[in-house]
This record gives C-alpha cells, structure tokens and sequence, in this order.
C-alpha cells in the first residue's frame, strides 16, 4: 500500500494505516526535533506530540503530508521547549554548553559518524544559538537535504525568505565557529575528503 | 576568515552565494556567478567555506530514537477520557447542521404566524376588552409566552395576573388575545423552538468541544 492509499485509510480514522505513516517519517521527525532542541529526550517527546497531533488534525492537511508533518514537529519543538523552559533545569543551552545535553548518545552507527565528538559538539552548540526560524532553516537544508520550496511549506514563509534565513544562519555560525579558532577548519577536512 | 563578513564592490550579495551553494539560484544567475567566482577571491572563498559549513552540517550523524512513536488506542484518548477525534468531519457536522435547519424552519413559521397576526392586530380597534371566557382561555397562553417552561402555572394564579394586567392596560390586552389566537399552536412552536436549539447546542458542543480542547494544546 502506497503513502496516498495509507493517509487515505488514516483519513477515515484507521490507526493502523496512520501507524503505517508514522514508521515512513518518524526518523525524519525525530531528528529535526532533535536538531531543533539539541537533546534526546525532549525531543522524543517532541516528536511524540507531533505526531499526536498529526493524528488530531488529520483532517486539516493540504497538500504534501512531508512537510505538513515537519511543520507540526518544529511547532511541537516550540511547545516542548516552553515546558521546559519553565522548569529549573530545562535549560537546553546550558545542557549544550556543559556538553551533557546528549545523556545517553546510546549508539549511533560507528559508520554514520563522520565527526569527532568535540566538533560535532561545537556545531550543535552553534546551532542552538541560532534564532529558532534561522535554525529551522538550516537544519533542513543542510542537515536534511530539503530544497528551499518545501521549506519554504514547513516554515509556511515565502521562498525569498528562506533564501534570506538560510543565508543569515550561515553568516551566524560563521561568526559562532570563528571565534572557536581553526575548530571549523578541522571539522570540514574530513568532510571534503568524504564528500 | 574575516573576508566572510567583507561586502567589497562588486561582489555579489551573500544570499545569493548562500542559494548558489544550495543550487538554488537559477541557471542564469547560477551561470554569471560561476564566471564571477573565477574571478573574484573574496566571493570565491565565502562560497567554499558556506559549502565547507554545509558539508559539516550534513555529516552530523543521524540518531536514532529509543522508541517507536506509532500511537495506541489508548493514546488517542485524551487525559479525559474523551475519545480524541478521528478524521471524520462530515458525519459530526450532520447533527449541528440537522438542528440548524430544523430551528431556523421553526422560527421561519413561528415568525411567519406572528406577522399575520400582527395584520389583524393592527386593523383591530383599540380598547379591546375580554370576555370572561377569553379571560380563562387566556390563563394557559400567557405562561407560554413568557417561557415555554412556565405552561405547568395553577390556572387560579395565572388567571388573576392576566385579568389584573387586562384591566390596568388595554394594550396587554390585545396581546393576551393574540394568545387567545394562536392558542396551544404556538405553545406547541415555541417549545419546539426551544427544544431544537438546546439539540443545536449540544451537536456543536459534542462536535467542537473536543477540538477546541485540543486547539488549546
């Protein structure tokens, strides 16, 4: 059964198809909630809400189910930090910056790796310093791989906005990794041999 | 490093580097940039540390939940105990729409009945006065004007107001007669009036509450 024949069935309130479309996207969802608060966690429970409340609102999708589905996540991510924020120890930043924001980093695949811990740490602390739409941005262009018109529909803006976004996050982490010395310098050389 | 922050002359806005680096400028523009970038130092290593930035991005390594996040019954149920809607919209807006219609044809005849009788009204002579008889008859209509609910008033109690306000106003009078008119017609009308948007009130709470609920998380 293709994904039209299954959001079709989960339309008419059948959970096992809808069950069907949440194992095709949740890896996606799961990492950019996890990119966008930068600890497992929260971002499990993120993407846990999100896809409750894709199930809830079914009803109001338009278009393309992708970036629907990725839109709701990051608005997830909004609410899930907004919880947390109003903890004590919610602080993702801080979580970042004192390198436990990753508690279990169980395993992920030796092969994925790409990056040595600390560098990958920078970027993601980096990252969290983005405002939230620049970061949203970023992530999923280059962390994703999205083209800028289906982030222009998760992030409901225009495309010259998104250009404009992408280009401003980049400029901000620039100036992040700068001040890092020749961290980003190190970081690419990897990635140039292996791309 | 510096040079990223540099905007010499010439050189071409960083949005558009940046959207040359995502293979998003379009041919043209991408085709003039391309020629640009032989040229120019500057633009040339802003476009190689942007791709250098893009390539770190990308290799961030994929995680990987501990979980799955396929919903259960159970979860769809709200904290509650409301079962959380399914995509199913038509069938829930029937009822609402069903007791719509019925109030607006009931308020449709009602409002139709009450313009006739107001024409006699109006062609009637002032300083009507009741019959005793009227005056009996009258006891049951009164309550039903004033609130459907009422229409279980002693007929001793009720009969007492209608002749007391008959003799202090004459124009009490004539809607007292109006009543005496329309008799348990229009009781029967206003308690149906009554009943279909109370039906009404209950399908929309039925069928919004819970999004609205849910709206609010």
């Amino acid at each position: 059964m293709n994904q039209d024949e299954l959001l079709a069935r989960a339309r008419d309130g059948d959970l096992e198809a809808f069950n069907q479309l949440v194992l095709l996207h949740q890896a996606l969802v799961f990492n950019l909630c996890y990119r966008l608060m930068g600890h497992r966690q929260a971002a499990e429970d993120a993407a846990q809400e999100a896809f409750l409340a894709a199930w809830r609102r079914l009803g109001s999708l338009r278009g393309q189910l992708r970036p629907w589905l990725l839109r709701i996540a990051s608005n997830a991510c909004l609410d899930e930090q907004r919880r947390r924020s109003r903890r004590p120890s919610g602080s993702l930043e801080l979580a970042l910056e004192s390198g436990v924001a990753e508690p279990a980093d169980p395993a992920p695949a030796p092969e994925a790796v790409h990056l040595q811990g600390e560098m990958r740490r920078e970027l993601e602390t980096a990252l969290s310093r983005l405002p939230q739409e620049q970061r949203l941005a970023l992530i999923l262009c280059d962390v994703e791989g999205l083209d800028y018109a289906e982030i222009a529909a998760v992030a409901g803006v225009s495309l010259g906005t998104v250009k404009s976004r992408i280009s401003r996050a980049r400029e901000k982490m620039r100036g992040i990794l700068s001040s890092r010395g020749e961290l980003l310098a190190v970081s690419t050389r990897p990635d140039s041999e292996g791309s | 490093m510096l040079q990223w922050l540099r905007k010499g002359k010439g050189h071409w806005p960083q949005e558009n580097l940046s959207a040359f680096v995502d293979a998003q400028l379009g041919a043209a523009k991408a085709s003039q940039l391309t020629a640009h970038l032989l040229a120019c130092d500057s633009c040339r290593r802003q476009v190689e540390d942007m791709r250098a930035l893009k390539a770190s991005l990308a290799a961030l390594p994929r995680v990987e939940p501990t979980r799955s996040f396929t919903l259960s019954a159970a979860q769809i149920r709200d904290t509650r105990g409301l079962a959380v809607n399914p995509p199913q919209p038509k069938r829930l807006l029937l009822a609402p729409a069903l007791s719509l219609s019925l109030l607006v044809a009931l308020l449709a005849v009602d409002m139709a009945d009450v313009s006739t009788t107001g024409r006699s009204d109006s062609g009637a002579t002032a300083g009507v006065s009741l019959s005793a008889a009227q005056e009996k008859q009258s006891d049951a209509a009164v309550p039903s004007l004033e609130g459907g609910a009422a229409t279980t008033a002693s007929p001793p109690a009720a009969g007492a107001a209608a002749s007391s306000r008959a003799t202090e106003a004459p124009g009490d009078a004539n809607t007292v007669g109006q009543a005496v008119e329309n008799g348990d017609g229009l009781s029967l009308l206003t308690i149906l009036e009554v009943l279909a948007g109370a039906a009404l009130a209950i399908s929309l709470a039925v069928t919004f509450g819970p999004r609205l609920r849910n709206l609010r998380h």
